[in-house]
Formats: C-alpha cells, structure tokens, sequence
C-alpha cells in the first residue's frame, strides 16, 4: 500500500446513510424457521448436513426466498448467489414456492412485479468440476460489484449445494496424477485448501453469509439395530423414545480445512414417526438437529407444496 | 441397425478425438497467448509445472508471484486471462426460468405413471430407475425409445433415443410391438435408435463421447443407459475397489449430467438393488436399496423405485425428486409395451 493509499485511506469521509448501509448488513439475518434458533450473521459458514433426501435443498430455497424477498414483504432485502454444484437445481420449485410466500402478504393473483424483481435478484451458477467452481470463486469479487451497481442491493448470502459433490471426482484426479507423473499434482487437500482461502479472501471484501449442503451416508447400521432393540425392550416399544444422536453417526470425508472453516452445522435425516392422523397431502417429515452449536432438542420439520415449516 | 453399427465403428476412433477435444478440456495453458500473455511468460508457467489454464485457477496467487520471471501485475494479468478463456456468468432466476420452459415431458405409455411424474420423463435431466430383476426398468426403457419419437403434442419428443446396453436385454422386436401400438412405422422407428453395447465401465465411459459427437449432429430426445451399474459390480469387486469403483462411477454420472444440459436430452439409468444384510432385517424383513451410494444418490435429478405387483402389474414409487411429491402408480407391461392396468 503506498503512501497516497494510506492517505486517501485515513482522509475519507463516509456520510451517515452510508454508514447506517454498511453497519445493518452486519446485523443477523432474521430467517424464518427452520434456520431461526440460532442467530446467523455475515462470515458464518453453515453447513447443512444429511442423506439424499432430506430437505436441504428445501431448506436452501426457504432461506433464499426470505432473502430476495423486500423487508415490507417480511424479506431482508439481500440478493442471493445460488452455486450448484450437483446440477440438478429445480428453478421451477423455486418459483413455484416464490409464488405461495407473495401470494401470502396479498391477493390470489400475485403481485407480477414482485416476483419479477425477486427473480431477477436469484442469482445461479452452476459448476461441473473443481476447475469451474474455482473460477467461479476467484472471479467472484468482480461479478459482485456489476449485480451491486445493477440491482441497487448487495449479494449477502451464498448458498453452495453441495460441497462434497466433486469429492469422488477430485480424488479421481489424483489418482491419475500420481500415475502420470505430473508436476503439479491435484490434491483433494490442495483443492479444498484453493476453495477455502478463495472464500476467505471473498468474505473479507464482500461479506456474506454463507449456507453450504454436504450429502453423507449414515453408518454404524449394526450398532443402529443393537440400540433399538434395548431400547424399545426396555421402553416397552414407545414410538416417543428420544433417539442417541450417537446412532446417526456418519463419516466426515471433507478434509479438515473445510471442516474448521464451518462455523455451523446442522444436520437433517428422515423422521422415522408420521403422525396418526396426517391432515396434510404431499407432505415429507424430517428432523433437523443443531450440531454446532449443539441445540438439546431437534426440531421437526415438514416440507409440503407451500413450503418447509417446523411442526410442533 | 447391424450395418448402422459397423459404421460407428470405423468412425469410432475420430470422433472419440474430436469429442474429446470439446467435451473434456483441459485447455492448454498456450491459449493463454490468443488473451495477450506473452510467449515467454507462457513457457515460464509450463517450466513451473502449470500446463493448463484450469491450473491456473487452483493454483494460489502467492505461488504464481514465485515463479521467477513473472512480476506482480503479470500475474494478475494472467490470472484474469485465466478467468475470461472459462466463460462464466451468473444466469438469473428469470433466465433460468425461461430455459426451465423449453423442458418437455416425454409419456411412458402409461397415463397413471405420467401423472404422479407430471406429464412423463423430463428432459434436460437425469432419472434413475430402480428395482429388483423383472421389476419392469428394461420394458420401460424401450417403451421410451418408441414414444420420444412421437410428436410433441402426443407427449412425445420428436427426436432419436440413443440406448448403451451393459446387460444384453435390448430387444428390437419389442421396439416392433410398441410401433405398432402408437402407430409408428416399424422400420423407422428402429432406424431412430442408436443402440451400443457397453462391455465394460471404461467402454461405457467412451460411449458417452461417442454419444455426444452423434448429439452434434442430429436431434436426440432420450438417451437410456441400462444398467448403469451393472458393470461396475463386475469391474469392482470387494471392499478393496469400493473406492475406486466410486471414483469412477462419479466421472460417469457427471458426464451424463453434462450431456443433460447440452443438449436437452432426457437421461434415463437404470440401477440395480442390494438387499440390506444386517441386524435390523431380523425385524423388518428384507430391505433392498439402490447401489451407488451417495454418489448415484446425488447426481440423479429423479429417484423411482419399481416393484412387482400382481400378474403383469407394476408399482412405480417416486422416491427423490426436487419437485414430484412422493407417490406411486401401477402400471402394466404387455406386448403393448408399458401402459395402464386394465380394472
């Protein structure tokens, strides 16, 4: 930085209504449930963890909604960068669901100009490999500043589903490289290590909250059974018996970079119980569990057509 | 179709270069030179063992400042001529929504299957079909072949299927039968089919660019892979190859998914069932689920289980999907191929 850097940095002057933007977007997002038991603010890292299916991209959605959506409509008025790294996003679900929250606040026949406005602050990327995710990441800072100066709001929150989804592919490549020989080697550490300080260094100049997705697979199947038999034996077969979070253990497989950069997951899986009498058609039931911080009590969630809501 | 099939053969070897020079990068770190970087600072990237441009992007910006040579605002300059060769750009979600509207629905011959999955099997993405043997995944399959040759206002797509065999279940007179049903000309109908036999998992691989190289040239609507994970339990096998056997099958998943997006193609797999052996099958009786894992799990936009039902009656259930509810159909397979359970 040289000297007439530091002197334009120390003589600037912001006037108060800059101020006040730059301070609120450091305020926590507000989320509606099933996100609502922990206050998220710009820099936290999220991690949505569980199997295939378990919601997360419902949870995904929701959240982006609330985003794009203006705060008289009960929205925090932010755009939203979508990077789909499993490819198989459904904007029509998005859509579909953008429609049930407007018509909410108003009449049947929804108001066409939001939802054009809330359309057009979605933004979506979508990466087949590594390579295009990073690029995405390294050319980021300028792409943002172009949506700030179009949209007259800032990018304040990244959703990435899902992190791991290159992780098969990566180690692939490595496995090749070590077999040709090649110099410069792919490592599934260094990958994850680029994804992570390029991250960083975008949180430092565009400061964002972000929500990522991992798939993983249950295991300790056996142990699962051996626990449920003593314990419906001892409870007298109670459908309310309150699981060990321990029989849902499942195996990290992202490398320990990413794994401290995450400063909250929660983890979401099937429910084994339905209620008796289910009023709703088309409705899926899950639990979602705060894993860090870790929360005491899960929470049960239902995604139906209007939505993803937590059942009490 | 036999003399069909030695054609592709002879041709194989020059479209498999030309696919392979389109589909798979990665660019050579020379094309760096067409954005204005120099010759000289090209050749010190390769002396520093950056070859391609894609290197370019994972490699930390404090490592290309140590190679010596290239100064601090060479390197930026690199960096963004880097990011330009790999067009990239954010697609809104009205944009996104507009492309959504050109997805058509492809019929299965059965009404109460094309209604729980909302008009039939969609374009532009990956379905996975799965079950038990004579589950009905392979009758499905070639009823497909026939009905995205339908026009579009009888649910059909009005393009070629494309079908890569790992099993040996492809049987063209079936093809006859459902013609004959929707009225179709028997001979075009299997003229309209590209059928490939895959004989092991690198051979299925190669077939995908094979594939794409035909995709080029004329309209395709359904591209079938049954099974698609067939030869991986063959190719694979124990506990020791379990990683490798993923790392495999995720390549081949993703280039289908890239095929998808090209070229609009409605992707349909087929994938085996492993019965669960574990404790809890002492209390809930056998359960099977599809192989694959996480992997499969993931890259498939649309999850349906199939399993038999009484006679000739099959039962679809939608298991995953981002925007189908979980529900079920019965079906019935006849010599009609697939079509609705006669009462």
């Amino acid at each position: 930085m040289n000297k007439k850097e530091i002197e334009k940095w120390i003589g600037g002057d912001e006037s108060a209504s800059e101020m006040l933007s730059r301070v609120s977007s450091m305020r926590p997002f507000l989320f509606p449930p099933p996100l609502h038991r922990v206050p998220l603010r710009v820099g936290n890292v999220v991690e949505l963890v569980g199997p295939s299916p378990s919601a997360k991209t419902h949870i995904l959605i929701h959240a982006a909604i609330t985003s794009v959506l203006p705060k008289c409509y009960g929205g925090l008025d932010h755009l939203v960068l979508f990077l789909d790294l499993d490819c198989r996003f459904d904007i029509a679900r998005f859509s579909q669901l953008l429609i049930h929250r407007i018509t909410q606040h108003g009449t049947d026949s929804y108001d066409k100009t939001l939802y054009a406005l809330c359309m057009a602050r979605f933004l979506y990327v979508r990466c087949y490999d590594s390579f295009e995710f990073l690029h995405t990441l390294r050319t980021l800072h300028c792409r943002l500043e172009k949506e700030k100066e179009v949209h007259g709001v800032g990018v304040h929150l990244l959703m990435i589903d899902s992190i791991g989804a290159f992780h098969w592919m990566d180690r692939a490549s490595m496995f090749l490289s070590q077999r040709e020989n090649s110099k410069k080697k792919l490592f599934l550490q260094t990958m994850s290590e680029a994804v992570v300080q390029n991250i960083r260094k975008l949180l430092q100049v565009h400061p964002m909250l972000i929500i990522a997705t991992k798939s993983v697979v249950f295991g300790n199947r056996y142990s699962t059974a051996s626990n449920d038999v003593k314990v419906n034996m001892e409870e007298g077969c109670s459908k309310n018996v309150a699981r060990n979070h321990q029989n849902f253990q499942y195996r990290e497989y992202m490398p320990s970079v990413w794994q401290s950069f995450v400063t909250h997951r929660i983890l979401v899986r099937s429910s084994d119980e339905h209620p008796v009498t289910t009023n709703y058609q088309n409705s899926s039931f899950y639990l979602l569990e705060w894993l860090l911080p870790r929360l005491s009590f899960p929470d049960k969630i239902v995604v139906k057509d209007a939505g993803v809501f937590v059942d009490s | 179709m036999m003399a069909a099939t030695m054609e592709q053969q002879q041709q194989r070897p020059q479209q498999q270069d030309e696919a392979e020079e389109i589909q798979h990068g990665p660019l050579p770190v020379e094309q760096l030179q067409a954005s204005g970087i120099a010759a000289t600072d090209v050749k010190k990237l390769k002396d520093a063992g950056i070859c391609t441009v894609e290197s370019v992007a994972y490699t930390p910006r404090k490592d290309l400042l140590q190679i010596k040579g290239i100064s601090e605002a060479k390197v930026d300059k690199i960096i963004e001529a880097a990011s330009k060769l790999v067009p990239m750009g954010f697609t809104s979600a009205s944009e996104l929504h507009a492309q959504r509207d050109a997805i058509i629905q492809i019929t299965t011959g059965s009404t109460e299957l094309d209604k729980i999955l909302e008009g039939g099997v969609e374009t532009g993405s990956i379905t996975e079909l799965y079950g038990e043997f004579r589950s009905g995944k392979t009758q499905l399959c070639h009823t497909l072949c026939v009905t995205c040759q339908l026009p579009l206002d009888q649910g059909g797509g009005e393009g070629k299927a494309m079908y890569i065999d790992a099993e040996g279940t492809f049987r063209p007179q079936r093809l006859l039968q459902i013609a004959d049903r929707f009225g179709l000309n028997g001979a075009d109908v299997l003229e309209n089919v590209a059928y490939a036999r895959a004989y092991n998992t690198d051979h299925q691989s190669r077939l995908l660019l094979e594939a794409a190289s035909m995709m080029v040239e004329t309209r395709f609507a359904v591209m079938i892979v049954d099974s698609a994970t067939a030869l991986y339990r063959t190719d694979f096998s124990g506990r020791g190859e379990l990683s490798a056997r993923q790392m495999h099958l995720a390549k081949f998943l993703r280039s289908l998914q890239k095929l998808a997006d090209e070229f609009g193609v409605a992707i349909v797999i087929t994938n085996q069932v492993v019965s669960q052996v574990d404790g809890s099958a002492v209390f809930a009786g056998p359960q099977i689920k599809p192989i694959g894992g996480n992997i499969m799990a993931h890259a498939t936009t649309t999850r349906l289980a199939l399993r038999k039902g009484r006679g000739e009656e099959r039962i679809c259930k939608v298991i995953s999907s981002p925007c189908l509810a979980e529900a079920e159909a019965r079906f019935q397979i006849c010599a009609e191929g697939v079509s609705d359970v006669k009462d």
